[in-house]
């Protein structure tokens, strides 16, 4: 970061292209369409070639990168809540499930193994248990499961207390304990 | 899972799982755990909870992303580049106009001092250049009687005709 500061473009392109995929996994977990999460990451990487020049290495870089996601998405959030838009259903479009009646066909048709349909059917209960939490919470949850930041780094991305964040983080894993108590032992 | 753990122990179990505790704090849930076999039940449940968001498939970004990413922030700094160029030249187009204004100003200004000139000194050749018909109009009165005047012919005439008496007959005659 601190050579695309300097104003070494090659550089900013190593960081969109190491950081791309975390970004976009984030957004696609939080938002359920591929589409709508990679427009979003590109504002992330959009907002850090524009303040390049000011970022100073206080915290780490990625936490700082985190912190931008987290405003974008809670913007967007707010945007999409304003506009009282239909949010998108994971389930119904998006490279992260398929459709019902597809799975369905596919089901009918012998082409998906039994195993696979096992694991669609986690995945739909799963994303549907993840749903069920509020926005804070589930970026909580993404940032500390899928990016292993530690409660102070989330702290910092999410502008929390670690308390309010051990608190967040702890609500989050025993509502998803309740709505996914069947399925754990399954 | 029928024992209800309070806020601050469900707390502290997540702490530990996620590895956020003091040693000390630690020592002290493993104890629990070793004793309360419901705790360590809603522990096991809570960990099991958390492997299940393993299964959830990882998105990754798409081929094109890099490029499509490098060259919006291309576009957009290059627009924003020229809204500044455009910026600043609408900025010394509005210098120029000022100088036009200033250049206009200047000339009005000579304007109104040549029309300024100009009364002033028609006022003064007024003043001082002798005009030709103010002795006329000092005798106005007498020129407006120059008939009457030259019938009369002489001085002395008029001053037999006072002596008569006849001016105050006349005076007499038109009061009544």
């Amino acid at each position: 970061m601190l050579r695309a500061k300097g104003g070494d473009e090659g550089a900013f392109t190593e960081l969109v292209a190491t950081y791309q995929d975390r970004i976009v996994g984030i957004f696609c977990h939080l938002l359920g369409n591929q589409e709508a999460a990679e427009d979003l990451a590109q504002d992330v990487f959009l907002r850090i070639y524009r303040s390049r020049a000011n970022y100073e290495p206080k915290a780490k870089f990625s936490t700082w990168l985190f912190r931008i996601a987290n405003n974008l998405a809670s913007n967007s959030r707010r945007n999409k809540g304003r506009r009282k838009e239909v949010t998108l259903n994971p389930q119904d479009s998006g490279p992260l499930s398929i459709r019902p009646e597809e799975q369905l066909l596919m089901e009918k048709s012998g082409l998906m193994p039994a195993r696979q349909v096992g694991l669609k059917e986690t995945q739909a209960v799963v994303r549907q248990a993840l749903e069920t939490l509020n926005e804070r919470q589930q970026m909580a949850v993404l940032l500390h499961k899928f990016e292993g930041m530690s409660y102070a780094d989330i702290g910092t991305a999410m502008k929390l207390s670690e308390a309010a964040v051990k608190s967040l983080l702890s609500r989050a894993r025993e509502n998803l304990r309740v709505q996914l108590e069947k399925h754990i032992y399954g | 899972m029928n024992k209800e753990l309070n806020e601050q122990e469900l707390e502290k179990l997540v702490a530990y799982l996620d590895g956020e505790v003091s040693e000390q704090e630690a020592i002290e849930v493993e104890q629990s755990l070793s004793t309360d076999e419901e705790t360590r039940a809603h522990v096991d449940a809570l960990e099991r909870t958390w492997e299940l968001l393993d299964k959830l498939p990882i998105a990754r970004a798409s081929t094109e992303f890099t490029n499509n990413t490098l060259s919006t922030i291309k576009t957009i700094q290059l627009e924003a580049e020229a809204a500044e160029e455009q910026n600043r030249s609408g900025f010394s187009l509005s210098k120029k106009s000022q100088a036009q204004l200033r250049r206009a100003a200047i000339f009005g200004g000579w304007m109104l001092g040549l029309a300024g000139s100009i009364f002033l000194g028609y006022l003064m050749t007024n003043q001082w250049l002798p005009d030709e018909s103010e002795p006329l109009l000092k005798e106005f009165s007498f020129i407006e009687n120059l008939d009457t005047y030259s019938e009369v012919q002489s001085l002395e005439f008029l001053e037999e005709l006072r002596k008569s008496g006849t001016f105050n007959e006349t005076a007499q005659q038109q009061s009544r």
